[in-house]
């Protein structure tokens, strides 16, 4: 591992249990991956796919009938798995932040914007009083907040949608952060306030340095500004790629799939449409998960998992199939 | 379908307003301003034409369809149903009315009934008007399932057992099931899977052909709204600031907001932005 890599997760593995124990469900199943320094990365797939499960794993912030059962994060060299809880606090919103989708959820609605940011400072910097003060006024006045004085006294409710997310954005960034996480930031936002959004934090990782990795299931975010992409179907990896690849030649049947299925106002040749269901994580098919709703599947897909294929440099794909027309 | 008395718009809407007061005070309280939600709306639905709705959330497009499923009163302007207001029907004639526009809607958790059997839900709307015996309400239900490409087995099931795909095909079955003409879809795929919400598109698609359907389709994706519209109104601050067919409104886009929201659009592939 170089010093570019910020991010090192080998053999990952997250499952939930069940109250008994009786039934397990391998959410994230051997997921390996690396982040390079100042990328963009997007995470994409749907919903239950286990991208969010590997962004908690990453942060240890799990539900209780969780448990990262294997594999191991290298974050700046150090594993993040053998971390004790004290420790993880200093690297939560510190080294690596995160932004949810709902800013109504991630703000507190009785403390005011400035306590809020506050907190985070005080927690994590020897900031106190004026210069606490003068460090939120100058995060509220990076994300574009009017007025930072007034603002810092109000409250959540007070502020529009688009306000809301780029305050908890201005909270994420507080402690300048090495790993900044999107899950779904954009998602309750209005199509204009959406690009804003992004752009905003574009502007802040050219000032910053931040490396940005998005979950998403928009490939429109994806293509307006991530770098590399990880598609992930049923707990796995399937395909990690630079973000032309992706666009142009996606190796992967579901990474293709994905995007015959995405409308475009550029493109508006008529789509289609991926055939089946979502997979049930409990009951998962055997062989490769996304063969029952794939067009190549043959007997040997439908039997044996296929192995991590590898597509050249910065790419693979995990299909037996990978790159067919 | 019934054949009456021919005319060229399924739905007209004139002058439409409708006006939130905005109160102070907590005993006497008194009016300090409106919220214009509504701020003169014309629009005329004609059938089999889907017409996509697109404005930022606030915009007034969800007031909208309140008004036309008759959950709110307009403030003033009207709404004619076959040269009558629709906010005057009584008797028979509101019945009809209320068969003829149905609705789906985003969530499909949150708009079924979990108390409900799939054929309660489906059949829900049949029974209100009360010709109906159980067993034709039945063979409606089936026959509705069938067309949204579910199989009639699920009848017997409760929403919780079905996955986010089929619970909204429920819902569309359910707007269906009474022979509507107009279905108000309110952001019918947000909460779809992204691999899910294709298939529900061209279900809808087909349905519009087959059944002959005129849809208000309310969404903020304009790529999306595009993609099924036949026509586009742009809503902003409760007007409708540009409406058209949708490829010249896209092509020769006349109003700056509009633009805007073209200009706010994600782009297809990394090389188009």
């Amino acid at each position: 591992m170089d010093n570019n890599t910020l991010l090192h997760v080998t053999g990952l593995k997250t499952y939930f249990f069940s109250f008994a124990g009786t039934r397990i469900v391998k959410a994230v199943d051997d997921v390996s991956f690396d982040i390079r320094r100042g990328d963009r990365l997007a995470v994409i797939g749907e919903s239950g796919c286990g991208k969010s499960t590997v962004a908690a794993s990453l942060l240890r912030v799990l539900p209780p009938s969780a448990k990262t059962v294997g594999g191991e994060i290298l974050f700046e060299g150090e594993d993040l798995l053998k971390k004790s809880n004290r420790e993880m606090n200093d690297i939560r919103g510190r080294r690596i932040a995160m932004i949810l989708q709902d800013p109504m959820m991630s703000l507190d609605p009785v403390f005011t914007i400035g306590r809020q940011l506050g907190e985070t400072l005080e927690r994590h910097t020897p900031l106190r009083g004026e210069s606490l003060l003068r460090r939120i006024k100058e995060l509220l006045t990076a994300v574009n907040i009017q007025e930072p004085e007034r603002r810092i006294n109000q409250w959540p409710h007070e502020m529009s949608g688009g306000m809301r997310q780029r305050i908890v954005g201005s909270i994420a960034l507080s402690c300048e952060p090495k790993l900044l996480i999107c899950d779904e930031a954009t998602t309750n936002l209005d199509v204009t306030l959406q690009l804003q959004y992004l752009n905003l934090l574009k502007e802040l990782q050219e000032k910053t340095g931040v490396t940005l990795a998005f979950i998403t299931h928009n490939l429109g975010i994806v293509a307006e500004l991530c770098t590399t992409v990880i598609v992930m179907y049923a707990g796995k990896i399937v395909e990690r790629a630079p973000v032309m690849d992706v666009f142009d030649s996606p190796a992967h049947p579901y990474t293709k799939a994905l995007l015959d299925a995405a409308f475009g106002l550029q493109d508006t040749r008529k789509r289609r449409p991926i055939p089946g269901e979502p997979p049930n994580l409990a009951n998962l098919p055997p062989g490769c998960s996304f063969h029952p709703r794939c067009i190549h599947a043959d007997d040997r897909c439908r039997k044996e998992e296929p192995p991590e294929a590898d597509m050249g440099p910065g790419r693979s794909a995990k299909c037996w199939h990978p790159g067919k027309e | 379908m019934m054949e009456k008395a021919e005319f060229d718009y399924l739905l007209k809407i004139r002058d439409l307003k409708m006006h939130f007061p905005v109160k102070a005070g907590i005993v006497m309280d008194r009016v300090i301003g409106w919220v214009k939600a509504l701020d003169g709306i014309d629009l005329t639905i004609k059938p089999r034409q889907v017409l996509g709705m697109v404005g930022e959330s606030g915009s007034g497009k969800t007031t909208l369809s309140k008004a036309l499923l008759l959950l709110e009163k307009p403030t003033c302007g009207e709404i004619l149903y076959e040269g009558k207001d629709i906010h005057s029907l009584t008797g028979p004639d509101l019945k009809a009315y209320r068969r003829t526009i149905q609705a789906v809607f985003q969530d499909p958790f949150a708009s079924l009934s979990p108390r409900l059997r799939v054929r309660e839900i489906i059949s829900e709307p049949l029974e209100v008007s009360g010709t109906l015996s159980r067993k034709e309400l039945e063979t409606k239900a089936l026959e509705a399932l069938r067309t949204v490409g579910l199989d009639t087995g699920l009848i017997k099931v409760y929403p919780h057992e079905l996955s986010g795909g089929q619970r909204q095909r429920v819902a569309i079955a359910r707007a269906i099931s009474t022979d509507s003409r107009i279905i108000i879809l309110d952001e019918p795929t947000s909460a779809l899977d992204v691999s899910i919400r294709l298939q529900i598109i061209h279900l809808l698609m087909d349905l519009q052909q087959k059944l002959e359907l005129s849809y208000l389709l309310i969404g903020h994706d304009l790529a999306m709204v595009a993609y099924m519209s036949t026509d586009i109104a742009v809503m902003y601050l409760g007007k409708i600031v540009e409406l058209g067919e949708t490829k010249e409104l896209l092509q020769n886009t006349a109003h700056p907001y509009t633009q805007a929201l073209i200009a706010a659009s994600l782009p297809d592939h990394p090389r188009l932005k």
